[in-house]
């Protein structure tokens, strides 16, 4: 995927050589991914064990007609679409403490899109062994707000992104605009940091 | 126990508990990320780490959604 002419080579290339790690295809993961791809990251590695239902379509980087399908792979074909070059290595596996190194060992910086409080603790006990920069979302439910939704960095190599309070709950949904909002802010996060910019 | 000042959510406070762990109970922070003094703490780590005067503790509530 090219940028165009507003990045230099020297940035585009850095993109382009760049391999991500995305724990979760959900709300935060699938939309993230699509950020990514269009900014011209070239390589992504992503973990997920769902398969895409119809209650996702409300924020999810999914269409009507890929209900049912392992979210890993209905995302690649939509991010192919956007660009068929764009390199992904796809796993459909729930991720755990026993498989994380091996998803996300070869990644420069691995991003938390989980929608699960305990997996959310999981990927902050198991990604810092990879000794790579972390993107991590807590609190993203909710409609307005859209300022709250903030970004802090925390110890040498942890971005936070989101208003670390709005769980989801029966009346706090998790929908399009402010999922969006911070699976952006993560995307913007990691380029930033490929780049050698403030996140 | 004395009272000592540290840094919490970069505000002063005055505490009178020992470690990091009585620390983010009494403030409510348990399930929290947390950063001591600039370092990431994982969650579950580093609970009996004494606190002193001048420390810095910054943490994010871990909430479910995505």
């Amino acid at each position: 995927m090219d940028v165009g002419a507003y990045a230099t080579e020297a940035e585009r290339e850095k993109l382009r050589s760049l391999r991500v790690g995305i724990a979760g295809a959900g709300g935060l993961g699938s939309n993230c991914a699509m950020h990514l791809v269009r900014s011209g990251v070239g390589h992504l590695a992503i973990a997920d064990f769902d398969v895409v239902a119809e209650s996702n379509l409300n924020r999810q980087f999914f269409f009507r007609d890929q209900i049912g399908r392992p979210k890993v792979d209905a995302l690649a074909e939509n991010l192919r679409r956007i660009d068929p070059e764009v390199d992904l290595l796809t796993y459909r596996v729930r991720v755990t403490p026993d498989n994380f190194t091996m998803l996300f060992a070869g990644c420069d910086i691995v991003v938390e899109a989980f929608d699960d409080e305990s997996a959310k603790r999981m990927f902050l006990v198991e990604a810092p062994h990879l000794g790579k920069p972390m993107v991590f979302a807590s609190g993203i439910a909710g409609w307005g707000r859209s300022d709250s939704v903030r970004l802090k960095r925390m110890g040498q190599h942890l971005v936070v992104v989101g208003d670390g309070v709005s769980a989801v709950s029966p009346t706090m949904p998790p929908v399009s605009p402010r999922v969006g909002i911070a699976a952006a802010m993560q995307a913007n996060a990691v380029c930033a940091i490929a780049l050698g910019v403030e996140p | 126990m004395g009272v000592m000042k540290i840094r919490y959510q970069s505000k002063v406070i005055e505490t009178s508990v020992a470690t990091l762990g009585a620390l983010l109970a009494e403030m409510g922070a348990r399930n929290a990320v947390v950063e001591m003094n600039g370092d990431f703490i994982p969650p579950g780590k580093g609970l009996d780490r004494p606190l002193a005067e001048g420390d810095s503790i910054e943490v994010f509530a871990i909430v479910g959604g995505g």
